[in-house]
């Protein structure tokens, strides 16, 4: 038996009008503009969303990534239901909560305890579970006596706390949200990450535009990729995330290398259509960034122990990774190797850079690099890394490296741990000490 | 089928209506040194103001009535007039005014209006009251007072049904609260708050009891100070403009809303 959408998106356009003036559009909305017959209503049709067509499952979490005025926002406008498809159609089933804006039924003249009241009575809970969402969201905000203050004497750090929280304390059918992540200090940003972490992970639908890809990886399974109101890709959260990182390096790429006099780059359809079709020409797995001629990496392999390539090694056994590159002309090539690896959730686990070396090589000619971890010390579970070759590149600077290639997030390999259970992600080297050896012996 | 989709919403929301509309309530009085106690002291100044501009400054009043009857009178019908303009401003403003709750999917957008309706009629419960203690107070008290709820709910029913529609049609183009400004002063001339229908001349009558509004200040007339039931072709207007108003608006609005949230 199939499962029940959560929401589903049929065909759905949605064509914004522009008009010329508050006049032309008062009478075309309410359909009187034959009043004025000597002149047509003057109106630029902008199209948000074109033909877009989703399902998305109970219980799933979908990322939603684009570039800015891709359709991201009207889309989920479109799922809380207020607002009207120019053509095609939206059902969703459960009840839905949407944290497109934040605070909602907050005056500043309130104390902090009286707002959060004020703004759950919106959330539609009640007796107990009023009281305990009151609680938690007391808890969650950390602000002590001034939870007694009127909200105008609060930081702007502290009311983001306190409207983060409060728009987070009920659990909805369907969560959609829209950028709110990261208010306040870092110690706040991890604690709303792992509060959004605790939300998505109640069993609820959830639909999250963001522009950091870190977060779409972290709290997402599945992500839908935007581009000028259609959908260009859907699927796999990592996947989509890496041909959308790839198309974003790109059109970066060209936009500095672009003249400025042709106008802007961003509005080159051509130009998009094209990027567009590198990149998923490209895609099965390799996700190339844009980089200048000279050298490019020819394959990439995870050998093992045994010196054999190998998807899966084991925690304290040596590993290598292994790059081959080979030239694309005669020439003296400066070259930085760079692999970074990553976590499942896209987090930067480590990074390794090579020092700078000249290599003077013929056309087609092949050279390998290995980066050795001898012994390997990550804990159980799968790992990501790019992989890359720079012409120039300065820590400290990185906005004026010059890649000749590099692959993102585009391999993988897996390790197990001989202690079936330890949850650690890395191993560090460390030691016990104690100044009083004796007493360190008889604690044993 | 309208009628029983407004009481289903009604029903169904009726906790997070009650709720935010007692936050609104307390919104207004927010950050106040007297609070809530505004509710009762707002009626007694005006009407203090009232009182001074008419005996003392243009000195009218009806001969058959004495002065204290007169400020009575003036009240009792100025509180239900207070109510219906400010509901008519806040309601007609309160979709532009938040926006917000138009991309929250919890409250139905059909009770935006409506609670803006509700929380501006908190200071005009708390004056009729008054006014009714003053008209008991006066020896003007009769089974007649039993019948305020239900005028009281006719009217909101009335300026519900505009303000849905009038929220909307400011969505598109602020003006509407412009206008109210200069319709609610107008209002006041031609309702009957400081004259009785009697010191109206006979041409000018149809202008005032044409516009529904009269009926209704004049019902609440009729039960404070006259200590008498409304007439029946009264009731008939009231009940007949306030289901005709609140039926025809909610109508509209949710017909209508889809296409005017894209301009909110």
């Amino acid at each position: 038996m199939p499962e029940r959408a959560a929401v589903t998106v049929r065909d759905v356009s949605k064509v914004y009008r522009l008009y010329s003036s508050l006049a032309d559009q008062g009478l075309d909305v309410l359909g009187l503009a034959w009043l004025r017959f000597w002149r047509k209503p003057q109106y630029a049709q902008h199209p948000a969303l074109d033909g877009v067509s989703l399902s998305i499952k109970r219980g799933e979490r979908v990322g939603i990534v684009g570039r800015n005025g891709a359709g991201k926002t009207t889309l989920l406008k479109l799922i809380t239901g207020n607002f009207e498809p120019s053509r095609g159609s939206v059902e969703v089933d459960g009840r839905v909560q949407a944290l497109l804006t934040v605070g909602l039924g907050f005056h500043p003249d309130f104390t902090g305890y009286q707002n959060v009241r004020s703004s759950l009575a919106y959330s539609g809970v009640s007796g107990q579970a009023l009281e305990q969402a009151v609680q938690d969201v007391v808890d969650f905000a950390e602000l002590g006596e001034y939870l007694h203050q009127p909200l105008k004497t609060y930081s702007l750090g502290m009311q983001a706390r306190l409207m983060f929280a409060a728009s987070t304390a009920v659990r909805p059918d369907i969560l959609i949200v829209d950028e709110i992540l990261g208010a306040g200090d870092a110690y706040f940003s991890a604690k709303s990450a792992h509060r959004m972490e605790g939300l998505a992970g109640s069993g609820c639908t959830l639909l999250l535009v963001s522009h950091s890809m870190q977060q779409i990886l972290q709290f997402c399974e599945r992500a839908i990729w935007l581009e000028t109101g259609k959908v260009v890709m859907d699927g796999d959260a990592l996947a989509v995330v890496k041909a959308y990182e790839e198309y974003s390096q790109r059109l970066e790429a060209e936009s500095s290398r672009a003249d400025p006099a042709s106008g802007s780059i961003l509005a080159n359809a051509q130009l998009r259509e094209r990027l567009l079709g590198q990149v998923f020409r490209n895609s099965g797995g390799v996700s190339r960034w844009a980089g200048e001629p000279g050298v490019k990496i020819q394959a990439v392999q995870v050998v093992d122990a045994s010196a054999q390539p190998a998807a899966v090694v084991r925690r304290g056994s040596p590993m290598r990774i292994e790059m081959r590159i080979v030239a694309e002309e005669d020439g003296v090539f400066p070259c930085s190797f760079v692999i970074v690896l990553f976590t499942r959730d896209g987090r930067v686990l480590s990074r390794h850079c090579s020092t700078r070396r000249t290599l003077s090589m013929s056309k087609g000619e092949a050279r390998a690099v290995s980066l050795v971890y001898d012994p390997l010390l990550l804990g159980a579970g799968t790992y990501f890394f790019s992989a890359a070759v720079y012409r120039e590149l300065d820590l400290r600077n990185l906005g004026a490296a010059r890649p000749y290639d590099l692959l993102s997030r585009s391999f993988e390999f897996r390790v197990l741990d001989p202690l079936a259970d330890d949850p650690s992600v890395f191993h560090h080297p460390a030691r016990w000490s104690s100044a009083d050896i004796e007493a360190l012996e008889e604690l044993r | 089928m309208t009628g029983s989709g407004l009481v289903r919403t009604l029903v169904a929301y009726r906790q997070i209506l009650l709720q935010t509309t007692a936050n609104e309530v307390r919104f207004r009085y927010a950050g106040s040194l007297l609070g809530a106690f505004w509710l009762a002291l707002a009626p007694l100044l005006l009407m203090a103001i009232y009182a001074g501009v008419y005996l003392v400054v243009f000195r009218v009043r009806p001969p058959d009535m004495s002065a204290e009857h007169y400020v009575l009178y003036v009240l009792s019908g100025l509180i239900p007039f207070m109510g219906f303009s400010e509901a008519l401003s806040a309601g007609s403003s309160s979709l532009t005014l938040n926006r917000a709750i138009l991309l929250n999917t919890v409250f139905p957008a059909e009770l935006v209006p409506l609670r803006a309706v509700l929380s501006s009629q908190a200071p005009t419960a708390v004056g009729i009251l008054v006014a009714a203690l003053i008209g008991v107070a006066l020896g003007l008290g009769s089974p007649a007072l039993l019948a305020i709820p239900l005028i009281w709910l006719a009217l909101v029913m009335f300026v519900s049904g505009i303000v849905w529609i009038l929220s909307l049609a400011s969505l598109l183009a602020r003006d509407v609260s412009q206008l109210l400004v200069f319709l609610n002063m107008a209002l006041l001339v031609i309702c009957p708050i400081g004259y009785t229908e009697a010191m109206v001349p006979s041409v000018l009558r149809p202008l005032v009891y044409l516009n529904p509004l009269s009926h209704y200040i004049d019902a609440f007339h009729d039960v404070i100070v006259f200590a008498r039931w409304p007439s029946f072709g009264a009731w008939a207007v009231m009940l007949l403009c306030g289901a005709a108003s609140l039926g025809l608006g909610f109508r509209v609005f949710q017909r209508a809303k889809r296409m005017f949230f894209d301009y909110a």
